[in-house]
């Protein structure tokens, strides 16, 4: 076992490689496809979940309230409510257009994510399909040339007999 | 004088967790008044092992602070921040180039590492390299501070457990068993073991290959291994076992004929000393830090080429002289990696650094 010479045996085995004019002949990993990673990029845009996020916060607070609670000492909230009283017939048209122009955007906004979704759907549904049909293709190609291998072989050893013979 | 250890996340069970614990007991052994420190503590690990950043207190400038680095990570930016004397622990980073295709965050995590690592270059008086590899890295990235090379401690203690019998009894079935064990990730090129592995099959039909790890993060490179296996016609004989308990790790091991590491970089592989505690014969890609760990033992690949690889992983699992001749090799190797070896090499290292 002390004669053992690992080195030398590497160079025999590539001696024998170079011999028989071995090559790997193999599919290549490069060739076989993968998802990309997504960038995203807060300046260039944001994400499709960035922009649920936002219709999320608009479904929630796109009804405004005109007026908000009064704080303060009572003089203070006094004065509050006499001046909410002197400026209601201008302040309040103005808040329920904007609600009624909100709540309008909104439904438009979930209207066009909804299509999104159906859309992408689609696509994925679409893709899984083409990704089967290949697949299959590709099954029958594998038990085409597992064929061809055999064959292959099988002349080969008929070939080594009718040398020998 | 206190002497503790800092690192961002203190895992159970990973090889840094591990080394870092067991450097808690080297120093305590010596003693030293000592701890560990980390902002994120896994709850599997005991209470008293680890405690969080902010009880760190009290640190004065003789006390010495080693810091764990091996990921990116905003604590390397604060170091400054803590009175004590520095010394980094470099366990190594993957470089992003590696992950750039397959995750953009993995890709991010491991440039703003090496950001942390050129930011501590004049910030830290000493250095801990795992491997000579890691060591020249350091002196490439402009470190002038004194560097040694102290392998990680590793708890082989743990792989005494029992391994999961289920799984030693499924695939015992007499076909050649070959493993690889680490995380799926593109810098361990798992597809060129599945290439070494396909040109195997060709030489012996009744075999399977094993790879063992986790593949969290990394999935868009896991679904093209996993492509690449069907599209060769051997995804039956290959098997992603993804994160498995440690028992199933213990099993895959035990009834493994060899160990196949194409690896393209490495800090010091872990899983190269465990093949040599299971006396399975290791055949690996001479690369990054591989040669340093095997420190002669083992088969050493000069090329990747599979066919190469094929005929080499043939000759041994057929050759019992020469089977017997690599893992008494291993045997020798494996002994200075344990305890007592790393533990002595440690405080020299150490004892010299408070001496300076």
């Amino acid at each position: 076992m002390e004669n053992i010479n690992i080195e030398e045996i590497m160079a025999q085995i590539k001696r024998e490689i170079k011999e028989k004019g071995l090559t790997p002949d193999m599919l290549s990993f490069e060739d076989v496809p993968y998802s990309k990673p997504v960038q995203v990029t807060r300046e260039g845009g944001s994400s499709l979940a960035d922009a649920d996020d936002a219709l999320a916060h608009m479904n929630a607070h796109y009804y405004v309230q005109p007026y908000k609670p009064l704080a303060g000492n009572p003089l203070k909230v006094f004065f509050k409510k006499v001046i909410r009283k002197l400026t209601k017939f201008y302040v309040e048209p103005v808040v329920f257009e904007q609600n009624e122009f909100n709540a309008n955007t909104v439904s438009v906004l979930n209207t066009f994510r909804g299509a999104i979704d159906g859309q992408s759907q689609h696509d994925d549904s679409e893709l899984t399909g083409r990704i089967e049909t290949l697949e299959l293709a590709q099954k029958e190609l594998l038990r085409r040339l597992d064929k061809l291998e055999r064959e292959n072989s099988e002349l080969r050893q008929a070939l080594e007999k009718q040398e020998e013979a | 004088m206190r002497i503790i250890q800092l690192l961002p996340t203190m895992s159970f069970g990973d090889a840094i967790g591990n080394d870092t614990i067991a450097l808690k007991g080297a120093l305590s052994d010596m003693g030293f008044d000592t701890g560990i420190y980390a902002e994120n503590i896994d709850k599997r690990l005991p209470s008293d092992i680890a405690k969080g950043i902010d009880k760190l207190r009290g640190l004065k400038e003789d006390d010495i602070i080693l810091y764990h680095k091996s990921t990116g990570t905003e604590l390397t930016f604060k170091l400054d921040e803590f009175k004590g004397r520095k010394i980094m622990v470099y366990h190594n980073i993957t470089p992003p180039e590696f992950f750039r295709p397959y995750s953009t965050a993995a890709t991010a995590l491991t440039e703003y590492g090496y950001k942390g690592v050129d930011f501590l270059k004049d910030k830290v008086e000493y250095c801990l390299a795992d491997s000579s590899y890691n060591k020249n890295e350091l002196i490439r990235m402009g470190y002038t501070c004194p560097i040694d090379v102290r392998p990680i401690l590793i708890k082989f203690d743990d792989y005494k457990q029992a391994p999961d019998k289920a799984l030693i009894k499924k695939y015992s079935d007499g076909k050649k068993n070959l493993i690889f064990v680490g995380r799926i990730a593109p810098n361990k090129k798992q597809e060129n073991v599945i290439r070494a592995f396909y040109q195997y099959r060709r030489l012996n039909p009744d075999s399977r290959l094993i790879l063992v790890g986790s593949y969290n993060g990394m999935e868009n490179y896991y679904q093209r291994l996993v492509k690449y296996a069907a599209a060769l016609g051997i995804a039956d004989d290959v098997i992603f076992t993804g994160h498995i308990k440690f028992s199933e790790i213990l099993a895959w091991y035990t009834i493994a004929d060899a160990f196949v590491c194409m690896s393209e970089h490495e800090g010091f592989c872990v899983p190269l000393a465990e093949a040599m505690f299971f006396d399975v014969p290791i055949i690996a890609y001479d690369t990054s830090a591989i040669s340093d760990t095997l420190g002669g033992s083992g088969v050493l690949l000069d090329d990747n080429d599979p066919v190469f690889a094929a005929r080499v992983i043939d000759r041994v699992l057929s050759d019992n002289e020469l089977r017997e001749h690599i893992l008494s090799g291993q045997r020798r190797r494996l002994e200075d990696f344990s305890y007592n070896r790393i533990r002595d090499i440690f405080e020299k290292q150490i004892k010299s650094f408070i001496n300076k």
